[in-house]
């Protein structure tokens, strides 16, 4: 009788302690860019699951998510904002306010404003929008504040042990450091150089190195039209410009068009997206050295 | 046993009187038992609202306005704080900020705009549909649901502030996407939407080529803006993009912010950064707020048991005058007991064994009625509580 | 069977003062008393069963001297040893014939509700012509099945004397004489004296022994 009863016991205890097991799930954060996934992973190690949520091919500024997307969001332990405007979703769509940790709250008087939109509606009379230039982390002293945020709101949020994220975001810290001063140095050239980007995305990059980028209201990766070349062809002749950034591999032909134009071609990613295998810092890395390279073969035409 | 037996067998007999006798008594007995059931409930109703509801910040005012507001949903409408103030809190870490936008109605049920913390912290299950997702949607609670008659599917108009708002503000058409479960709080009688669609009904946010008219509806086609009939808008999948809010989040208001510190010394550390008079919000404990209503509205449950206590010894009286003009119409019973030799006592336990079944009788039955009421206690107090707010 | 001595009683109201000097009563007999209205006939025997106590005299029934026992002992020795038969029947109009023959059981411990009890009850009910009519209430009996269920009540202690007090007065001059010869049969049945108090004259041959208390002179019967 009595033996039983402790089998019975020991078993029902055994079943308690896997019921808890399965109970603890991996918690899930998702962060709304590649680069807040890529700290965040970084930061959290195995402790937790990092979703991005956003589709590929689709731009995280412009995704709309459907119901069960948010439903996603909603449900996760961390939702990663990137701020500065950037995903303009968030704000149309309803968030547990607990769980939301704005990444660039920290550098709000560093943000860049760009255009001014302005429009009416109503009998209101009209109105302006301020932009706000959005790719922060271009700046790598910026991507360290943000993977400092990120790091303080898995802490607060007991997602991972403190001491593991300490340790992490030293390391992650020292890495954007080095990646900083080897940019520094690599654009040191560059500084002056007159830039144009097929896209209005490197407004914090061109500040932290003191790069001139025009830009330009291309779409990303697809062939340039005739007025689109033609609008180049004239910023390339005021500015002087002899290098043009792509957010993504175009098109040869496109390139071809722009060598024709005198100009050369650098993919440079903005990285809002996952880059494949190089991961943040090896992306952007490559970028700047080609960067650095066009810049070179363009001060010695 | 016997006087038992005979007790039952003369109440069975002149059942009709017995339930009169037993109802009155029953009645006299449950009164007081459910009047004590309902006012404690309620008392702890009240007050348990507000303990549920840690702290609250709110702009410097009426106290009591602003607990009303924030934990009843009532008509009162507090100046509002700024959404700095919720950064304030969750910037100091020190405790979770939930805002309150409570100052627009739709049909009559006060619309609530807050964020997804909030059904969190008061536990509220959805009973049909899904929450709050997308901007313009709302969730109902289930007194709203049901005195509507509208569910998921159906659309909630928000009311017009003023009519004669020439802002270009029109009420905003919301889609109700869930229907909470009963929670026998204020919140079944919410119209819940994220603080975001508070704003838009207010004119912080808002889209453009979004005045839908009632002519446009019904003719299908788009018509002037016209005063004369009935506008509003309506967030649709096609124009959700162009929604948009002016200047900074951190100015937009709220009505009140429900604070929920992390711990006591947070608590206290909060409490304390709110202390200057000269400041323009105020950080209150609403469980204190309640006591102190609570307090000066049960001073009436004096006088109220005064009157109970009158009446319950009315009535005893002409139970007792009903018991012994009984016992004065079995006098020749007894008699007749005596002669066939019933111990000394028998008429007297006779007597006492009606007088005590009558009484048990009517004692359950009061027992049964107060645990009946006191079962549904809490559900019948949230809808007493809820028809005053 | 009863032996009555000297007996003098008074009430505290005074008025009326009751003298008997001997009364006796054999086994198996039946006596009726008559006289006028407060001539002291029910006095006389609520003095024989106890109810009352005389100031002076002994009454012995039975063999035990019933004026000589306390107030519990008079009222075991009354639940036990007497049977009465009421003018107004006196039933409970609250319980059925059977409760009501059964009655006595149910108001002192000196008698016990068995199955004996139960068995006499029905067959004496039989035998009085109302053994259908057990599980109604007295508002749906007529008069004289009212006062069978008296008898029957009266009777089924087992008495050794039945006291009737007027008890074919409210009945129908036909009920009258097959009642009262209802409650001899019974009570010879069971071995019990009858004492009844009557005004009925034609009933009195059916006595083996008149007293007037008018007169108080024992005519022969």
């Amino acid at each position: 009788m009595f033996p039983r009863l402790i089998r019975t016991a020991a078993v029902a205890a055994c079943l308690t302690l896997a019921g808890v097991a399965t109970a603890q799930d991996r918690a899930t954060v998702v962060a709304v860019n590649y680069p807040l996934q890529s700290f965040a992973s970084h930061l959290l190690g195995p402790e937790a699951e990092v979703v991005y949520p956003v589709p590929d091919g689709v731009d995280p500024s412009f995704w709309r998510p459907a119901i069960a997307d948010i439903s996603l969001v909603q449900s996760a332990d961390l939702i990663l904002l990137s701020g500065a405007g950037f995903a303009g979703w968030v704000e149309r769509v309803t968030l547990p306010r607990a769980r939301v940790a704005d990444t660039s709250r920290a550098y709000q008087d560093r943000f860049i404003t760009t255009q001014t939109i302005t429009h009416s509606h109503g009998a209101g009379g009209a109105h302006s929008h301020e932009g706000l230039a959005s790719y922060t982390w271009l700046d790598p002293s910026l991507a360290i504040a943000q993977a400092e945020a990120v790091a303080a709101a898995i802490t607060a949020r007991d997602l991972a042990p403190a001491e593991d994220v300490a340790a992490r975001l030293d390391t992650l810290r020292a890495d954007l450091q080095a990646l900083d001063a080897e940019a520094r140095a690599a654009l040191t050239a560059a500084q002056g150089v007159p830039l144009i980007a097929t896209h209005p995305r490197y407004q914090y990059l061109a500040r932290a190195y003191g790069l001139q980028i025009g830009a330009l209201e291309w779409d990303a990766g697809a062939m340039p039209t005739g007025a689109e070349l033609d609008a180049l062809w004239k910023l390339a002749g005021e500015t002087g410009a002899k290098v043009l950034l792509w957010e993504a591999e175009p098109p040869a032909e496109a390139i071809e068009a722009v060598t024709a134009l005198g100009l050369h071609s650098v993919t440079f990613p903005p990285l809002a997206v996952p880059p494949g295998e190089a991961g943040f810092a090896g992306s952007f890395r490559q970028s700047v050295a080609a960067l650095a390279a066009a810049v070179e073969k363009a001060t010695a035409d | 046993m016997n006087a038992v037996y005979l007790a039952y067998a003369y109440l069975r007999y002149h059942w009709a009187r017995s339930l009169v006798l037993v109802s009155v008594a029953a009645l006299i007995l449950f009164v007081p038992l459910a009047t004590q059931i309902l006012l404690s409930t309620s008392q702890r109703a009240l007050i348990a609202r507000g303990e549920a509801t840690p702290l609250l910040l709110g702009s410097r005012g009426s106290q009591l306005d602003l607990t009303m507001a924030a934990l009843y949903f009532s008509d009162e409408r507090p100046d509002p704080v700024t959404m700095h103030e919720v950064e304030t809190i969750w910037d100091s870490g020190l405790g979770l900020p939930i805002p309150l936008h409570t100052a627009f109605a739709s049909s009559g049920f006060r619309i609530v705009g807050t964020t997804l913390d909030y059904f969190d912290f008061r536990g509220l299950p959805l009973a049909q549909g899904r929450g709050l997702a997308v901007l313009g949607e709302a969730v109902i609670g289930a007194e709203v649901a049901q005195a509507l008659g509208k569910g998921v599917g159906d659309t909630l108009v928000s009311s017009p502030e003023n009519l004669f708002d020439l802002d270009g503000v029109y009420p905003l058409e919301m889609p109700i996407v869930g229907v909470l479960a009963p929670a026998n709080s204020p919140d079944d009688a919410a119209i819940f939407v994220d603080i975001k669609t508070a704003w838009v009904i207010q004119g912080i946010g808002h889209g453009h080529e979004d005045v839908v008219t009632a002519a446009d509806i019904a003719s299908g086609s788009a018509a002037l803006a016209n005063a004369a009939v009935v506008q509003y808008q309506r967030i649709t999948p096609e124009n959700i993009d162009s929604f948009h809010f002016h200047g900074s989040q951190d100015g937009f208001p709220a009505s009140a912010v429900i604070v929920v510190p992390n711990d006591t010394r947070a608590a206290t550390i909060l409490k304390g950064r709110y202390l200057d008079p000269d400041g323009t919000s105020q950080l209150i404990d609403p469980a204190e707020v309640m006591r102190g209503l609570v307090d000066r509205i049960f001073r009436i449950k004096t006088l109220l048991d005064l009157v109970t206590a009158i009446i319950a010894l009315a009535a005893l009286a002409a139970i007792g005058l009903a018991l012994f003009l009984s016992y004065r119409l079995r006098a020749s019973e007894i008699a007749t007991a005596v002669k066939l030799g019933a111990r000394r006592g028998m008429v007297l336990r006779l007597l006492a064994a009606e007088t005590v079944t009558l009484l048990s009788l009517a004692g359950g039955i009061a027992v049964l009625g107060a645990a009946v009421i006191s079962t549904n206690a809490e559900a019948w107090v949230g809808w007493l509580l809820a028809l005053g707010a | 069977m009863v032996e009555v001595e000297n007996i003098t009683f008074g009430y505290a109201a005074g008025g009326f003062r009751l003298r008997v000097p001997h009364l006796s009563l054999a086994d198996g007999e039946r006596l009726a008393i008559v006289g006028p209205s407060g001539s002291g006939k029910t006095t006389l025997l609520n003095l024989i069963a106890g109810i009352l106590t005389p100031e002076t005299g002994r009454i012995t029934v039975a063999g035990t001297e019933v004026s000589a026992l306390p107030d519990a002992g008079r009222r075991r020795f009354r639940a036990s040893r007497i049977g009465f038969v009421f003018q107004d029947f006196a039933l409970l109009d609250y319980l059925t014939a059977r409760q009501n023959i059964l009655y006595p059981y149910r108001i002192t411990p000196a008698l016990k509700l068995d199955a004996a009890a139960r068995a006499r009850a029905d067959a004496l009910a039989r035998a009085c012509g109302i053994g259908d009519k057990l599980d109604r209430h007295p508002a749906a009996l007529s008069q004289g099945e009212q006062q069978r269920v008296a008898i029957c009540r009266a009777l089924v202690t087992q008495p050794r004397l039945v006291l009737s007090d007027e008890a074919t007065g409210n009945l129908d001059p036909e009920s009258k004489a097959r009642i009262l010869d209802l409650l001899f049969a019974q009570a010879a049945e069971a071995g019990a004296s009858v004492l009844a108090v009557t005004h009925d004259h034609e009933l009195l041959p059916r006595f083996q022994r008149v007293l007037d208390f008018a007169t108080y002179r024992e005519p022969v019967s």
